[in-house]
């Protein structure tokens, strides 16, 4: 069943299956804005905390800890509470598009973007913050710096938190509903086909989305090494 | 800046990650439904059985085609399909349980009812029937044999209209089957959709209730026989219902009327007994007026 | 009479649990080098360390041209190391080349690339460095890496100079343009401290000699 399931998903992907694309389509779509948006917000947040200190430090970083340990059905129900037309923000009607599972996987993201980040920055070398610092730079200058250095660790932070995105099924279920063409994904359809028995069909699109992802991470190796350049 | 490289590098990576976003925004040429930015759209919530056939993707197209309005399906439990409906999450319901049909109504949470279609479930098992299932007069008396020989069954445990209607039989059979973790386990609770359901049952040799649509679907995968059918309680009545206007300002009223007014049409009430999944009809039309049955 | 370059009083200085430093007092005078000398572990690093803001005070204060103290928890504020350049004792090999890098501290106090630039210029060829201008730090070697950290340092003209190690790694032939760059920043009135254990270098170059041992002054001589 996984061999065959292997052999039909990737032809299936090579022929333009329009409902497989589809999905693959919502699901770059999604996830991409999702890591675009948590790496916006958490990329700052992260490099901030990996450098400051403060009394309450500690506590954050186990907080952010934590939270990257949150299951995805729990964000799917927030956000449904949240977006719901009974719920506070219905009046947006968000509920059950594209933006709305961006919006739940961006939340989902959020706390790895921001560990990871930390942690990439307190493994620094602290000879760059000290070159930095004592020659004048401020705060944000030095935090600059710091990612430019570390950008191999924070390339790789991206790519778990895609990982994690991309093959979610919780958000993409409660916030998006699964509605063909529209806001089906692979991990979404994956799940109805094996919920009607189509297992072969479920395993296909399970290729599928691990080709997708090995494209992505080959191509994120490949802008990784050329910015990598002199080492 | 210290290092020209780094902004670069940043700046090709953020590209990389626009360009993906946005390619999710596109209408999937071909795909059917495609990307719903304009026109005319609603929500359905139905039934994952309903579905998980195809009968939707059948009618629907024909739809959109006449009137221009988009049906987005939300295939859920008839739970959540009827608390979408009741947040005011949906326009409109499919759904398959009589009694919280009626409490729904009661309750003001839906208008229109118009029972639509039907099929039946069947009461499937092992070859050799251990229980000696077959030949029962009805369902209810079939599950008083199995509760009798204790012999395993597997049941939907997901409050889905399926699941709704075994207990029923249960409650007929005057039978109460017995909590999770019992002994011995011969009455095991899924917790899922009705095929993994059905193939749980299958692994173990044991009974389950299903709709007559997906066995037949998974017919050829399955060591499982059907040992009782036809008895009127094991009808299965599929009705729509709309969210009411008044409740929610911004339900698509006029829509969810045109697309019953398009389910319940004689043209599509013949496609709907014409609907074959691997040669077998799934539903039987109700709003026919000589309906008849091709089974 | 104008401020010291650098005051210190009763400085206090824990790094990984240990006291690393105890300095009661220190005044640095405008166009005056102090020296700093002891065995490695004496302190020498982080009294520099210090002297710039980069370490938390358990103890003391510390002052630059009179401005804002520096006490408690590191980094000092902005206008404290505004006032000062840092030079560490190993430094580190950033990916990006060498006028660049001399640029830094410039860019970092705003001025427009093309002023900077030729700045940074300036400061590599004080230091006989300007055939190096394009080439990237982790390609260079640690010698001429080490004169490439004093470069970002003269660039910025700054009023106290901390330099640890100015002299290590550096060719024989290129010593002599690292001490008239430390005499010639004396000249224009700065204040210097640098750490070395070349006790003929501090010699040569210190207006005073401060020996360190386990984190404390130990009586000077000169």
């Amino acid at each position: 069943m996984i061999l065959e399931g292997a052999g039909e998903g990737l032809a299936r992907l090579v022929t333009g299956d329009p409902e497989v694309w589809s999905a693959v389509r919502v699901s770059l779509g999604v996830s991409a804005a999702a890591v675009l948006a948590a790496a916006a917000l958490g990329l700052p947040l992260g490099l901030a905390l990996g450098q400051a200190r403060f009394r309450g430090r500690g506590a954050a970083r186990a907080v952010v800890n934590t939270l990257m340990a949150t299951p995805t059905v729990l964000i799917g129900l927030v956000g449904y509470a949240l977006l719901s037309r009974a719920g506070p923000l219905g009046g947006l009607g968000l509920l059950y598009t594209p933006t709305a599972m961006a919006l739940g996987q961006a939340a989902l993201a959020l706390p790895l973007v921001v560990g990871l980040a930390a942690a990439a920055v307190e493994r620094a070398d602290p000879r760059i913050a000290q070159t930095a610092l004592g020659l004048g730079a401020g705060r944000a200058r030095t935090l600059w710096v710091l990612a430019g250095e570390r950008r191999p660790a924070l390339f790789a932070a991206l790519a778990v938190a895609f990982g994690r995105v991309f093959s979610e099924v919780g958000i993409s279920f409660m916030l998006g509903g699964n509605i063909r063409g529209v806001t089906r994904n692979i991990p979404t359809g994956i799940a109805f086909e094996t919920g009607r028995g189509e297992f072969a069909l479920g395993v296909a699109l399970g290729v599928v989305l691990l080709a997708v992802a090995l494209a992505i991470n080959g191509l994120s190796a490949a802008l990784e090494a050329r910015a990598g350049g002199v080492r | 800046m210290r290092n020209a490289c780094s902004a670069m590098s940043w700046f090709a990576a953020l590209a990389a990650l626009v360009v993906m976003a946005g390619a999710g925004c596109r209408p999937a040429p071909g795909a059917g439904e495609g990307c719903a930015c304009a026109g005319r759209t609603m929500r359905l919530a139905t039934t994952t059985s309903v579905d998980h056939t195809g009968l939707l993707a059948d009618l629907l197209p024909d739809f959109r085609a006449r009137t221009g309005i988009e049906v987005q399906v939300l295939a859920v439990g008839t739970g959540q399909a009827l608390k979408l409906a009741e947040n005011g999450d949906v326009d409109a319901v499919l759904v398959h349980d009589p009694e919280a049909e009626a409490a729904f109504l009661a309750a003001g949470f839906g208008v229109h009812p118009q029972r639509l279609m039907h099929n039946d479930f069947v009461v499937v098992g092992p070859a050799a029937d251990p229980a000696g299932v077959r030949g029962a007069a009805t369902a209810a008396e079939a599950f008083g044999r199995i509760a009798a020989r204790a012999a395993p069954f597997v049941s939907r445990g997901d409050r889905s209209g399926t699941h709704m209607a075994e207990l029923r039989l249960w409650k007929v059979a005057g039978i109460e089957p017995p909590a999770a973790g019992a002994e011995p386990p011969w009455y095991v609770e899924a917790g899922q959709g009705q095929a993994p359901t059905l193939r749980i049952a299958d692994e173990k040799g044991a009974y389950a209730l299903t709709d007559r649509a997906t066995y037949l679907f998974l017919q050829d995968q399955l060591a499982l026989r059907v040992v009782v059918e036809g008895d009127p309680g094991l009808l299965n009545v599929y009705s729509f219902m709309a969210v009411p206007p008044t409740r929610f300002a911004h339900a698509k009223h006029g829509e969810a009327m045109a697309l019953l007014g398009h389910l319940a049409s004689p043209d599509c009430q013949r496609r709907i007994g014409a609907f074959r999944v691997k040669g077998a009809q799934l539903f039987h039309p109700d709003l026919l007026p000589a309906a008849g049955d091709a089974r | 009479m104008s401020a010291p370059r650098l005051e210190l009083s009763g400085l206090e200085v824990h790094r990984g649990g240990r006291l690393v430093l105890r300095l009661p007092a220190l005044a640095l005078r405008p166009g005056e080098v102090l020296a700093v000398v002891g065995e490695n572990g004496a302190g020498k690093s982080s009294l520099l360390l210090a002297a710039a803001g980069l370490l938390d005070l358990a103890a003391g204060e510390a002052r630059v041209d009179g401005g804002p103290a520096h006490r408690g928890r590191a980094p000092a504020p902005l206008a404290y190391r505004r006032a000062l350049a840092l030079a560490l004792q190993e430094p580190y090999p950033f990916a990006a080349n060498a006028l660049e890098l001399a640029a830094f501290g410039l860019a970092a106090r705003g001025f427009p690339r093309p002023a900077r630039l030729a700045r940074a210029r300036e400061a590599l060829a004080a230091l006989g460095l300007e055939a190096l201008a394009g080439r990237a730090a982790p390609t260079l070697s640690g010698g001429e890496r080490k004169l490439l950290s004093l470069a970002q340092v003269g660039a910025l003209e700054a009023s106290l100079l901390l330099l640890d190690e100015p002299s290590a790694g550096v060719d024989r032939e290129r010593l002599p343009r690292v001490e008239a760059w430390v005499r010639e920043a004396r000249g224009r009135g700065a204040g210097v401290v640098l750490a070395t254990h070349d006790h003929e270098l501090a010699a040569r170059l210190g207006d005073r000699v401060l020996e360190l041992r386990a984190g404390r002054p130990v009586e000077s001589a000169q």
